[in-house]
């Protein structure tokens, strides 16, 4: 393991996104228009819970145990979010760009 | 005795395998910005696998420490490497105060150096017998780094500097122009009308910004028709602590329909945040059902001129307002959105009915291409200002603008 799963990421999207908005169904099913038409200040209030609940996340070895020291990171703004037309978009971004960094 | 050199030939294959060291190229890199929190630029190396490991990722757990610097010219700055899926990472902490200064000087020469090689597996889904090391040497490093960051684009460095004040001063950026018919418009004529609201951060200025906003048309009489300017607004904190979803927010500025036959100075601090959701119009569809934005506020304004028939002294008065925005997803592709504002002056004046009033655009639109919808708008209400009141019905292209940053 060690790098965030797919569905791990999606997980982590899904409960941020309940900061700013209710839904039943698969998240990334939504209209695009749904995602990009956020009121600016929700767009950060979700990136800021993002940013927490990515921090958070337990982090796991490379063979998927549960392990301290680490926590996992990656770069978010408002300006990225704007490249985003759905949260599929969001997701595989956090996917190909999150990292793992020593605990300070 | 066979055997035995058969099992010793196989070992000693599968010794070699795990051994085998080798490099990787670069594919492709870029920067990325990070403001939530504290402030980084970072710059991302995508390295090419060969074919047979395509399928490859980076072991996060088996890159060696190594020490990492941002040379730039001969100042040295630490700065952090970290394993991405299919590369590395380097990031670089900027300081707040510095933003500026950091940003001139990473247009300078610059490069990364490592102080030694680094080592570290790629792999085949966690899969043990797949692993093949990698060493990154400090030639390499230098070489893909080389002035990396010229690679930040405009908008990301005005995003750097911009995104330190949080949401308040970046708004919903738009403009939304309409038309409306003989029949509907208050003239008998044809009339077209723009609505628009643009927010910014001064130069140099991380807590300080200005915005214009109106709803401006043809017929400039139109009784709702407005214009404002706030050259002063700040986001002075949240208010119950650092976890608070709510801002304080505080504007200072002018008022006044659009011929300025009546307008006023003004100066508003308010509330604004995110509130439950009020109603759900979805039907069972799947459907993100966005939470409405909300500011309350008090003003304090103080009139110049007014156009008023009676009561006709310049007034000193004071506001509450509350403005609002909802976005309602509706069945499987259509949208309410909601952009409204009520307001109770407490003047005896020029309120003697102690009304609230209020004003709000409903628009009906369904997607038809990124950042456009094909519109029908209903506008109804008093003007917040000479509080006349109207409304119209129109037809038009609403378009987000440079919604949050430059682009």
């Amino acid at each position: 393991m060690a790098f965030l799963t797919r569905n791990q990421i999606k997980e982590i999207v899904k409960k941020s996104l309940e900061n700013v908005a209710d839904f039943d169904g698969d998240i990334e099913e939504f209209p695009s228009n749904d995602f990009t038409s956020m009121h600016q200040l929700s767009k950060q209030k979700f990136l800021e819970a993002l940013k927490t609940n990515i921090n958070e996340h337990q982090y796991y070895n490379p063979i998927g145990q549960v392990a301290e020291g680490k926590h996992y990171d990656v770069a978010l703004s408002i300006h990225e979010f704007s490249q985003w037309n759905n949260i599929t978009d969001c997701i595989n971004y956090i996917k190909e760009y999150h990292t793992a960094l020593w605990n300070e | 005795m066979k055997k035995r050199i058969l099992l010793f030939a196989f070992a000693f294959i599968n010794l070699i395998s795990v051994a085998q060291i080798t490099t990787l190229t670069l594919k492709d890199f870029d920067t990325k910005i990070n403001t939530v929190g504290s402030k980084s630029i970072e710059v991302n190396l995508f390295f090419n696998f060969p074919n047979k490991y395509k399928d490859y990722i980076v072991d996060e757990g088996s890159i060696n420490n190594v020490n990492s610097y941002l040379l730039i010219g001969n100042i040295k700055k630490k700065i952090t490497e970290s394993p991405i899926n299919k590369g590395l990472k380097f990031s670089l902490n900027i300081d707040i105060d510095k933003l500026a200064e950091r940003l001139e000087n990473i247009s300078l020469n610059h490069q990364i150096e490592i102080e030694k090689d680094i080592i570290f597996d790629i792999w085949n889904n966690n899969q043990e017998n797949t692993r093949i090391k990698i060493i990154i040497t400090n030639n390499q490093i230098t070489k893909w780094t080389k002035n990396a960051f010229n690679k930040l684009s405009k908008t990301q460095k005005e995003a750097l500097i911009k995104e330190k004040g949080g949401a308040a001063i970046i708004s919903n950026n738009s403009i939304d122009i309409g038309h409306v018919s003989e029949s509907e418009s208050a003239s008998g004529n044809a009339e077209v009308n723009v609505k628009f609201k643009y927010q910014d951060y001064w130069k140099n200025s991380s807590k300080i910004g200005y915005s214009f906003e109106g709803l401006l048309s043809t017929n400039s009489k139109d009784s709702l028709n407005y214009f404002s300017a706030y050259p002063f607004i700040s986001n002075f904190g949240k208010l119950g602590g650092k976890n608070s979803s709510f801002d304080i927010i505080g504007k200072v500025g002018i008022e006044g329909n659009q011929a300025f036959t009546s307008w006023r100075f003004s100066a508003n601090v308010s509330i604004q945040g995110i509130i439950p959701n009020l109603i759900n119009l979805t039907a069972g569809e799947n459907r993100l059902r966005l939470k409405p934005v909300v500011n309350i506020g008090i003003k304090y304004y103080t009139e110049v001129k007014n156009n008023r028939k009676v009561v006709t002294d310049n007034e000193i008065s004071n506001q509450f307002f509350s403005d609002f925005y909802y976005y309602i997803p509706i069945h499987k592709t259509f949208s309410l959105t909601l952009n409204g504002k009520a307001f109770y002056d407490i003047s005896k004046r020029i309120n003697p009915d102690k009304k609230i009033n209020y004003n709000f655009d409903a628009i009906l639109g369904m997607s038809i291409a990124k950042g456009f919808k094909t519109v029908f708008k209903y506008t109804k209400g008093s003007n917040s200002v000479t509080f006349e009141k109207g409304d119209f019905f129109s037809i038009g292209v609403l378009s987000d603008i440079l919604s949050g940053i430059n682009q």
